[in-house]
């Protein structure tokens, strides 16, 4: 193990070398550019032993791993925002044909206008897809997530989604532990190295289906989908056993007893954390980290408890006409409670910065008669 | 220069092609050299030379640190006095220090007139050009001030810098350790009898 100042970028980079990926393939866009700089540096420089494929889109970045995963290759992409718009219908292909590919994505606002602060919005908005996804606070918890996400994959055969913060994390430069590479192996084994296509017996898959093996289908992945709450719990302990840190579904950091409870994902988690550790503080601190699957029994279990009388929840995104993502995906998991606690929402969408001095003024402002979402930009 | 919570926050002001994001990091990884906690970013629209460039750092004792930009720095250094100068020193802590790259004491005095916080100044541009960095009229300060601010901010000892300086220049890097222990020995308190001039 070696400790390095890295960025959120390169520790992308770092855990896709340890993991040993035998396919790369994306193509470069603001914020994740040196996730592919660092990698293609990595190949040159002979350190990373996988295909180094470039393309003209991030449509054809995906199309790549979609194919070098049929053909059994473990296999990596890397995209933000409208890249990850664009490769939108293969995302449903990658989760429907049950490919292990994993892929981060750099946190960005989606246009129009152009805009490249960090928002959650684009990767929420490939919710229903079929991905599972988690959100990362920290650039150790980065490369940490790549290594345990393709061991999640290809365990519960469904592509992973790796997300953190635009600039906030991808440019942030902070300490991380590098694993040895004989470290990770036991914890991840190589992927068999196996001929593409065997000749001797050919296959077509995914052909045309009718509605009725199409829904049998659908409810198979559901189930499959709804395992990985037991199949993570297992790997993020080994994970810790091994590296020794942790990283549950669901992160709870304050007093045992607090009444309020501030929720959110991502790297704001980290400011909300500091922010409680300051004189004079009694909230707690909730962060969500996977995200699909919901671990809505997790959440109840906190948020849920007869102590608990408020709840704020953080989000980097919206979803027109609803409100925060997160937000409502918490009051759906506290649904039936027979004496939930009352729930709003701290907006912050469009890359809006979450600064202590904001927090201080969300938690003591009264929401505007009628108005259900404090809006960070009323507060400034 | 350490806050009550044991944290120390830095924000530096510059223009892009300065090698103000790269000046962040190198101050960041000299302070974790020496056991400490550091988180370094920078912010910036499209990438561009000339444009504004503001990067953050903070170096503290505990893991815990707010991950935002900063708002209410304890140090703030500034490239140029031709920044725009509420920007620059917008949330400046009182009793916080701010570390200038000013060929002239008055235009320094000029530029924190009103001041409620210690002033280091350097001529950064002219030392930097004694070492022969950067071309002729666009000289690279950013050794220079990183120099500089170890002796002000005591976040780092000036032999962590100039081993960070050593590992992540590949070229001048004579000229580069030199220059940043002559902003160390250079910068200068900026004294009150200086209004009087």
């Amino acid at each position: 193990m070696t400790e390095k100042i890295i960025t959120g970028n390169q520790a992308v980079a770092q855990g896709v070398r340890l993991s040993r990926a035998q396919v790369v393939s994306a193509y470069p866009i603001t914020p994740q550019t040196t996730v592919m700089e660092t990698l293609a540096e990595m190949w040159a420089g002979g350190e990373f032993g996988g295909d180094f494929v470039a393309v003209e889109s991030e449509y054809s970045a995906l199309g790549y791993c979609v194919g070098a995963a049929y053909a059994g290759a473990r296999a990596f992409t890397a995209t933000s925002s409208h890249g990850l718009a664009y490769m939108h219908e293969l995302i449903h292909w990658a989760a429907g044909a049950r490919l292990p590919i994993v892929m981060s994505n750099a946190n960005r606002a989606i246009g129009a206008p152009w805009c490249i602060e960090s928002d959650q919005t684009d990767s929420l908005s490939q919710r229903d897809t079929g991905w599972l996804q988690l959100y990362c606070s920290s650039v150790q918890e980065i490369l940490d997530s790549i290594i345990m996400a393709f061991r999640l994959a290809e365990t519960a055969r469904l592509p992973v989604m790796v997300n953190y913060d635009g600039f906030y994390l991808s440019h942030t430069y902070e300490a991380a532990a590098i694993p040895e590479q004989k470290e990770v192996d036991l914890f991840l084994p190589s992927p068999p190295d196996r001929p593409a296509i065997d000749l001797d017996a050919p296959e077509n898959r995914h052909g045309l289906v009718g509605s009725e093996a199409m829904h049998r289908l659908l409810s198979v992945r559901y189930q499959a989908t709804e395992a990985v709450l037991a199949i993570y719990e297992e790997i993020y302990r080994e994970f810790a056993l091994r590296f020794g840190r942790r990283w549950p579904a669901v992160e709870y950091a304050g007093p045992p007893g607090a009444q309020t409870v501030l929720v959110t994902a991502g790297g704001m988690a980290q400011t909300v954390k500091s922010f409680l550790s300051g004189p004079g503080r009694g909230e707690a601190l909730l962060r969500i980290r996977l995200f699909r699957p919901f671990p809505a029994d997790g959440i109840r279990k906190v948020l849920g408890a007869p102590h608990v009388a408020r709840v704020v929840v953080i989000d980097r995104n919206v979803s027109m006409g609803v409100g925060g993502i997160f937000a409502q995906e918490v009051k759906a998991a506290l649904q039936g409670l027979p004496k939930g606690p009352q729930v709003s929402e701290l907006n912050v969408s469009g890359g809006l910065d979450l600064s202590p001095d904001l927090l201080a003024r969300a938690l003591e402002a009264q929401r505007p008669e009628g108005e259900k979402i404090n809006w960070a930009v009323n507060l400034l | 220069m350490v806050n009550t919570n044991g944290l120390v926050e830095i924000r530096l002001h510059g223009r892009g092609g300065q090698g103000v994001v790269f000046a962040g990091t190198a101050i960041a990884e000299a302070a974790h050299r020496e056991g400490k906690y550091v988180q370094s970013f920078g912010i910036y629209g499209a990438e561009r030379r000339g444009a504004p460039v503001t990067a953050f750092v903070r170096v503290g004792d505990r893991p815990e640190m707010p991950r935002c930009q900063i708002q209410r720095p304890d140090i703030v250094v500034a490239f140029d006095a031709k920044l725009p100068r509420e920007q620059v020193l917008k949330g400046l802590k009182p009793g916080g220090l701010l570390l200038l790259n000013c060929a002239s004491e008055k235009d320094a005095w000029s530029f924190c007139n009103g001041r409620s916080f210690e002033v280091w100044r350097l001529d950064a541009s002219g030392i930097a050009a004694r070492h022969g960095l950067g071309s002729v009229g666009i000289p690279i300060i950013n050794t220079v001030m990183l120099g500089a601010l170890v002796r002000v901010s005591g976040v780092a000892t000036l032999d962590s810098l100039l081993a960070v300086l050593k590992e992540k220049i590949p070229r001048n890097t004579g000229q580069n350790l030199m220059a940043a222990e002559a902003g160390f020995a250079e910068v200068r308190e900026l004294e009150c009898y200086a209004a009087a001039l």
